[in-house]
Parts: structure tokens; sequence; C-alpha cells
């Protein structure tokens, strides 16, 4: 179980690595505000929320913000770590106490718009800048439309990834 | 496929209303501030040098030689810097008392504050 927890957990860990990549290979969309990403990589982290184990998602999190770390530096590596991290906290949160009454969307949502508040505190905390959070609003609602479009990606991958981890 | 319950809507709805009370919040805050402004330049979140905004000109810091500030009318811009991102560059001209422009691989941001106030209140507010 424990070796098999291990591929599986590098396996997705090189799937968010690859998405992110992918991601950077997109032309910045003029319509966006800036700094807007879709966030890709968190449909892995959420299906390992879901279907594999918390601990697991931590892992990945923790290991993405490594990767950032490596490839663009410490700074970009804490907001990535925050965002990551509180993310998944308010979707176990929010799964824990609505259990079955919350769909994988709404979860999607708030996983968007608490990953953007985390990496906005962790920019507020280096920077020492309190104005900063006057882009706050912007990214909340442009973290419910990132949401949705990765919470309808998931249920559409769903199958596929059902799988190929299921044996 | 995508079935929406009464809790699903609840949280979106929530989201959306604390997103519009933010953005009220920190309008009427600026709405109350004096138009009189100068940009603060800030390096790692310290205060490294305050320029008023009325002259027109190019210029940067010695401590940070790799970053080209430009003032233009009661405005300022980051017009030139080393990062990868651009993201300070592409924000373009700020000017409203609290508007902000970060470089996060460099750790410079400016910043707009009131004139008149001084400093103290200006942190009074802000916390």
């Amino acid at each position: 179980m424990r070796t098999k927890n291990i591929a599986l957990s590098g396996l997705m860990l090189s799937l968010i690595i690859v998405l992110s990549i992918i991601e950077s290979l997109f032309p910045a969309l003029p319509f966006l505000p800036i700094g807007v990403k879709l966030g890709l990589s968190n449909i892995v982290i959420m299906y390992s929320i879901f279907f594999i184990n918390k601990k697991n998602s931590f892992f990945l999190a923790f290991f993405k913000s490594f990767f950032v770390f490596l490839t663009r530096g410490l700074i970009a590596s804490l907001l990535s770590f925050g965002g990551g991290i509180l993310s998944i906290l308010i979707i176990i949160l929010f799964l824990s106490i609505f259990k079955n009454k919350i769909s994988y969307l709404t979860l999607s949502i708030l996983g968007a718009v608490f990953h953007n508040i985390g990496q906005i505190s962790v920019l507020g905390i280096i920077t020492n800048n309190v104005y900063i959070f006057y882009y706050l609003p912007v990214l909340i609602v442009s973290g419910i439309f990132m949401g949705i479009i990765t919470g309808v990606l998931l249920q559409a991958i769903m199958p596929a990834f059902k799988k190929i981890f299921k044996k | 496929m995508l079935k929406l319950k009464k809790t699903d809507l609840l949280i979106i709805l929530i989201l959306i209303l604390s997103a519009l009370l933010i953005y009220f919040i920190f309008y009427i805050n600026n709405s109350n501030s004096d138009k009189n402004t100068a940009a603060e330049i800030l390096i790692n979140g310290k205060s490294e040098k305050i320029i008023s905004l009325l002259e027109d000109k190019t210029f940067s810091i010695e401590t940070i030689p790799n970053i080209k500030f430009e003032i233009k009318d009661k405005k300022i811009r980051f017009m030139e810097s080393d990062c990868p991102d651009k993201i300070c560059v592409n924000t373009g001209f700020i000017g409203t008392s609290g508007q902000t422009a970060v470089c996060l691989p460099n750790t410079v941001s400016v910043k707009i504050i009131p004139l008149n106030n001084d400093k103290n209140n200006l942190d009074i507010i802000a916390q």
C-alpha cells in the first residue's frame, strides 16, 4: 500500500508539473486581469483530496512549491505554498462541514478563490503593504470563474482518472 | 452533471457579496483621502523614498538601478524592469491614493500616499 502511494504521488506530482508548464505556454489573454491564471494543476490536487487522501494533497502542494522554487525563485515559491496550503485546508474544511451537501464545482470555486487569497496574503506579508488587498475583489471574482472552469474540467476528466488510479 | 444545491448557491453568493463589500470599503477609503498625493517607493517593505508627483520625469534609485520609474500627469509607473514577468510594468500608471504597483522578483513596490496626512495617520487607517 505504501509503495503504491509513493508511486501514485510521484505520478500526480509530475502531472502537476506538466500542467503548469503547459499553462505557462498559453499566451496571456488580454481580457484577463493582471496576474490571473487558470490553475490547471489544481485539478490534480483536488482529485487527490477527494479520492486519494488528504496527506497526499499536502505533500503535492509542498513539492509543487518546491518545483516553483527551482524554476521561478523563492518568492514565487512562497506564494505558491501559501495559496496551495490555504486552498487545501479550506476545501477539507468545507468538505467535512457540508459532506455531500456540497458539489465538486463549489469546492473547486472555493479552492480557487482561497488560493488567490492565500497568495495575496503572503504577498501582503512580504511587501508589508496592506493596500495590496485592494486587488482582492478582482481576485475573488476571477477565482470564481477559474474555479468553475477547473471544476468542470475535473468532472470531465474524472472517469479517465479513475481508470488510471483504481487498480 | 453539474447539479447545484442550496449550499452551493449560498457559498457562491457569499463570495460575490464579500468581493463587493471589500471593493466598497476601499472605494470609500479612497474618496475620503486627499487628492494631493505622493508616491512612496518601498524595498522589501521598508520605505526607501517618498517622491512628489507634481513634476514629470523619469528616474531610477541608486539602490535599485535595474528599475526605471516614470512620472507623468501626477501619475507614476514602472517604466522598465529586469524582472521576467513584467507584472509591475504592465500595471501601468497609478495615481489615486491607495493604489499599488509591485515588482515581486525585486521586492520593490510603489504606493500612492496622501501628502497632507502625516505618515502615522496613514498607518492607523491601514491597520
